[in-house]
């Protein structure tokens, strides 16, 4: 081996290494800056599968064939997991900005803040419905459809904000599971959203987790 | 072949732009100890190393307050992320030429 070609050689290992290294570098921030992220998902996957399976579990409104609960202990556990799924993603947003300054700390607050104001519209949106004679077997279907097509939206808007296509397809997921379970209708659709929505979340939150689910890399330059 | 930035082609510095590049948008700053806790760098090295990315125009460290508490900010400067870009586009087209 002459001395040029040994000299090519030892480039091209230290240009393996060096791109090996930005690679790691790049999914160690990533899992550090999504960590509270993850964990949000964590809580959300859970408040879903409580919730859920209160409202499937609940006497009249459910369709839970080993046990049943009082309705309105099945809402009331409901709209608290659902409240403490939000409080949680304030204060997560509102911890995600500590350390960083800019464009950036802005949009996320109002992004933020976006998931609380859409979500009490939602809510008064429906209950509006109801006070001018909505039945309440369209209720059933309707107050959890908007409140996860909602979800998936701002899943949907987060995404094009962080450039991330997972939380694009998370977002995708969660549109599609309001189809699905408004077809298939009630009280079936209370155990779909117990079930499917919680199993994607733990999905992308483990691969957050792991720093596998990158941002878009910008590659114009 | 053509050469890799020597500014970016060392460890220490590969790892502080990749960070800033991956946590920063255009016109968003991060704090000192921020940077640190993502990098897991002592003080002193991280110190070191910025200050050769900023001799070269790639960052910029802005002095500030928080209350009374002194408070370091880095921000990645325009030239800084088109050269990161360029060095990893030089790193790619190095490996694929070596295929």
């Amino acid at each position: 081996m002459n001395v040029e070609s040994r000299s090519a050689d030892d480039s091209q290992a230290s240009a393996a290494d060096m791109l090996a290294l930005m690679e790691g570098q790049r999914r160690s921030v990533r899992a550090k800056l999504d960590r509270r992220f993850s964990v949000l998902l964590v809580v959300w996957a859970a408040a879903w599968a409580i919730g859920f399976f209160a409202l499937w579990s609940g006497e009249r409104i459910g369709g839970n064939p080993l046990f049943r609960i009082p309705e309105l202990t099945a809402w009331l556990i409901f709209g608290s997991v659902m409240v403490a799924g939000i409080v949680w993603s304030i204060v997560t947003g509102i911890l995600s900005g500590r350390g960083f300054r800019g464009v950036s700390r802005l949009s996320g607050a109002l992004y933020g803040w976006s998931w609380s104001v859409s979500m009490m519209g939602a809510g008064l949106f429906t209950a509006g419905l109801q006070r001018e004679g909505m039945s309440d077997e369209l209720a059933a279907l309707l107050y959890p459809g908007l409140f996860v097509t909602l979800v998936g939206v701002l899943y949907l808007t987060g995404a094009a904000l962080q450039r991330s296509p997972a939380q694009f397809a998370l977002g995708c997921v969660m549109i599609l599971i309001v189809v699905i379970a408004t077809y298939v209708g009630t009280p079936t659709h209370y155990l779909i959203y117990a079930t499917a929505g919680p199993v994607a979340m733990l999905a992308v939150a483990a691969l957050q987790l792991r720093g596998v689910l990158p941002a878009l890399v910008e590659e114009s330059q | 072949m053509s050469d890799l930035n020597p500014v970016i082609h060392a460890p220490a510095r590969l790892r502080i732009m990749t960070t800033l590049d991956e946590s920063l948008a255009d016109g968003d700053q991060v704090t000192f100890p921020s940077v640190q806790k993502l990098l897991g760098m002592t003080a002193g090295n991280l110190t070191t190393h910025l200050a050769k990315l900023e001799a070269a125009g790639y960052v910029e460290v802005t002095k500030a307050f928080a209350g009374r508490k002194p408070v370091t900010y880095i921000a990645l400067t325009h030239a800084g992320r088109d050269a990161f870009h360029t060095y990893r586009k030089d790193l790619l087209d190095l490996l694929g030429g070596a295929s």
